[in-house]
């Protein structure tokens, strides 16, 4: 095996595929990556048997073939190399690379032990989003998975997808973030799966802010993204594929409240600023007291506590309905905001133990429902 | 040979021809689903295996299984979708600090089960007054239907029926994923019924009941008086029962004593087991209590911990009341109360005005678990269905609240105080040959103190 890959890809390439390496591998082989050398293309594949990735590049090869190596070190010589071609070459002693004035063998794993990563087989349905829409909606809902391993449904991003549309939600039962976005290609009709939420991660580290268009193959046991390079020959074709969690998603439409009794809009700018400020002073609870005053038309945003002290805010803003006073943790309640976009958001609240949700003025394809702390 | 021998075979020869990590990742969870016409499908957990076993060890596997059965002449390997276990139940997450943070409602109740997770027997806490239900119960998950069916469990308010219901119906469902499990309150199947009624879908309704595996029903006494809800219940246990599916129920009383409630039904709660679940003694909720505090971190002394149980007797929700306010107090302070401040803070749960024991307290109560008027008890009536309760009544005056014969007498409608005593002597000496009758009153005395 011979070839010569750019420094930058071959390390953008590792990088990537090393964070999918386990920790702690049940097979030795599952420790390293394996690069194929094949046609035009360098192809780097990592798996941890529930993700699996493929990151292929163009590189010039003479001699086709293949080598496993553990990412690590590779990928930290690869990053000390100057930039411009790099050589690899597969020889007796294991893998021998060459850029410049650096030389170096890296010991190598038998490649015919690499799990083969299943891919599209071409009977799944097929779908297409925008690649640079689809990871925005992804990150404004990922970070809201559930954590406990007791409930393993709601442990990953619902995928929904219907004729036109792909809605995302999540919910750790605390909070809830759902987000639509257009599909480029229609669907036969409606389907859900659940993804991961390390698969989710893991996504939005490949693709980053690329553009272009992803395309999703759905099957009962797994999901696939495929993020091609169509007529831009420097970019990387980028393939992920998942296991999808078994289980019924809780109807979580239910949880939405549809009547308010206090509703404001306010510069979200602002209220995320106070109760970031707001946060500073919050107890072990983090929680942070509003108390809405429609008669006045303004919120106060006050923390307290025992050792450092309290401080207060107030926030004008358009508001309707009853007085009323809520304690939210000021995490969940900054982490909403953060995700919804616009200058404006709505702040609509059923009551001092029911769910508040938050949504932007402008931008219908998002909401946050968050559930407030029992003061 | 059977298709599960046929693979254990296969395995037993594969294991020495890889290594065993291979072994161990790539053949883990496989099985054979099908076997007939000379093909053999092999479910594997996943698309990984699938790929590597019809990839990399079609040949090896084709060839032992080839040596076993000559007939065999293809395999294939199929990724099955079933419900998974899930992850040598992890522990949760201690969420220290976290319990004020509201959940959504609905949401944490499985929608075909509406089971919730958070009840499961390792948090369920044995003592001798729960042990025999608890025992009942864990022979039924280890058996559903085979063992105690129908399995009656009664107990006062606040002491565990429903948690261990649902832990009988979570740890089924966890052992036997394929079965269908029910949980509803009596309230819930009553409504049920007359929606379905309404809505004309009463098959609709039956078959909803019908093919379930286990059906657990709470609160059973809710359904005295309601007809046509009896009846339903009535058919839908028949046919569960007559198709060995388990079925369990819960009530704050027993069978017996549930008012209004049709001979035939009555008879069928009492065919299989009932267990009662009695008040908890003095150790008993002494753990109850240092298990809830270790859940939530907070370190109480142990004399106050001991104040606690020692003052609350009667319903292990009302300790948790108890924790509550003094996880406030620690939440408020950052350190745990003492003794001193626990009283302070618990005054008002400990010796709440409802503990007080008045007259109209006990005729209440009475009135109440007979499902009669209060009127009906004072006066004057005859009819038999009236005399016991009163009788009852005057006893507990006189037990509970050291009345004086006149006026017990003077309160119920100006009778006689030989009246009086001839019924407490009569409810005296009938308690000591009827077991029955001691239950009722201890359910009685239940109601009263429970407030």
């Amino acid at each position: 095996m011979r070839a010569t890959i750019l420094k930058k890809n071959f390390q953008e390439g590792l990088a990537l595929a090393e964070r999918v390496v386990p920790k702690t591998p049940t097979l030795p082989i599952l420790s390293a990556v394996l690069c194929s050398v094949e046609s035009n293309f360098i192809q780097i594949s990592a798996t941890d048997l529930e993700i699996g990735i493929r990151y292929k590049i163009l590189s010039k090869n003479e001699q086709e073939g293949s080598f496993a190596v553990p990412p690590r070190p590779l990928g930290q010589f690869v990053g000390t190399l100057p930039e411009g071609p790099v050589a690899l070459e597969k020889k007796e002693g294991g893998l021998a690379i060459g850029a410049g004035e650096f030389q170096a063998v890296f010991k190598t794993l038998d490649a015919e032990e690499f799990p083969i990563i299943p891919l599209a087989k071409g009977d799944e349905n097929q779908t297409h989003v925008d690649a640079a829409s689809f990871c925005d909606a992804l990150a404004s809902v990922a970070g809201f998975v559930g954590q406990s391993q007791a409930r393993p449904e709601i442990s990953g991003v619902l995928f929904s997808f219907d004729k036109k549309t792909l809605t995302l939600a999540s919910t750790d039962s605390f909070r809830l973030a759902e987000k639509t976005v257009p599909l480029l290609k229609e669907t036969p009709g409606p389907q859900v799966c659940i993804l991961p939420a390390k698969a989710s991660r893991e996504l939005l580290a490949l693709l980053g802010d690329r553009p272009g268009v992803l395309k999703i193959f759905i099957s009962p046991t797994q999901i696939i993204f495929h993020y091609g390079q169509d007529g831009r020959p420097g970019e990387p074709e980028i393939q992920l594929v998942s296991r999808v969690i078994e289980g019924e998603y809780p109807k979580y439409q239910e949880v939405v409240p549809a009547s308010f009794e206090t509703t404001c809009v306010f510069s979200r700018g602002d209220l995320l600023e106070r109760v970031k400020a707001a946060g500073i002073f919050s107890g072990k609870m983090q929680d942070v007291l509003l108390a809405f005053d429609p008669g006045k038309k303004r919120v106060e945003i006050s923390t307290k506590n025992p050792t450092i002290g309290e401080q207060h805010s107030f926030l004008g803003g358009d508001m309707q309905g009853q007085k009323l006073e809520i304690s939210f943790n000021w995490r969940f309640l900054a982490d909403g905001l953060a995700q919804t976009k616009g200058d404006h958001m709505q702040f609509l609240l059923s009551s001092a133990e029911g769910p508040a949700l938050i949504k932007s003025a402008q931008d219908p394809s998002y909401f946050y429902v968050l559930m407030p702390l029992k003061i | 040979m059977t298709k599960d021998e046929l693979w254990q075979a296969t395995l037993a020869q594969l294991q020495f021809q890889i290594s065993s990590a291979n072994f161990a990742t790539w053949l883990k969870n496989t099985y054979v689903v099908a076997k007939k016409d000379g093909g053999v499908t092999v479910s594997v957990p996943n698309n990984f295996s699938k790929e590597w076993l019809e990839n990399k060890y079609n040949k090896i596997i084709f060839n032992i299984l080839r040596s076993l059965d000559v007939e065999i002449r293809e395999v294939t390997y199929l990724v099955e979708r079933g419900p998974q276990k899930p992850a040598a139940a992890a522990p949760q997450e201690a969420r220290p600090a976290q319990e004020s943070q509201l959940e959504f409602q609905g949401l944490s109740a499985d929608k075909t089960t509406n089971l919730s997770p958070r009840y499961v027997f390792d948090n369920f806490i044995v003592g001798p007054f729960n042990e025999l239900a608890h025992a009942a119960s864990l022979a039924v998950v280890k058996n559903p239907g085979v063992v105690y069916n129908p399995l009656f469990v009664y107990g006062g308010v606040g002491l565990g029926k429903t948690h261990l219901l649902q832990a009988v119906g979570n740890k089924i469902g966890n052992d036997f994923s394929q079965k269908k499990i029910r949980y509803l309150s009596s309230e819930r199947f009553t409504s049920g019924v007359v929606s379905a009624i309404r809505n004309h879908t009463i098959d609709a309704f039956r078959s909803a009941y019908r093919d379930v595996d286990v059906l657990i029903v709470d609160d059973v006494q809710f359904l005295a008086g309601k007809d046509k809800t009896q009846e339903e219940l009535f058919h839908t246990f028949n046919t569960l029962y007559e198709r060995g599916r388990q079925i369990i129920f819960s009530s704050d009383r027993p069978p017996k004593a549930i008012s209004a409630l049709e001979e035939r039904l009555r008879s069928r709660f009492e065919g299989g087991m009932i267990a009662d679940i009695s008040l908890p003694d003095f150790e008993t909720r002494m753990a109850i209590i240092k298990a809830k505090t270790q859940e939530r971190s907070l370190g109480i002394a142990d004399d106050v911990l001991e104040y606690v149980a020692s003052h609350i007797q009667r319903n292990i929700r009302e300790l948790e009341g108890a924790i509550n306010r003094l996880a406030a107090f620690f939440r408020l302070n950052n350190r745990a109360p003492e003794l001193g401040e626990a009283k302070g803070l618990l005054k008002s749960v400990i010796s709440s005005p409802s503990k007080f024991v008045t007259p109209r307290k006990i005729l209440e109560a009475v009135s109440e678990f007979y499902d009669l008027k209060e009127r009906e008890l004072l006066a004057l009536s005859r009819k038999q269905e009236v005399v016991k309760p009163r009788q009852i009544a005057m006893y507990l005056l006189r037990e509970e609240l050291k009345s004086s014969y006149p006026f017990i007498g003077k309160r119920f409608g100006g009778k006689d105080h030989t009246t009086a005593i001839y019924a407490c002597e009569k409810i005296a000496k009938e308690l000591q040959a009827s077991e029955s009758l001691v239950e009722e009153l201890g359910l009685i005395r239940q109601r009263i103190y429970g407030g």
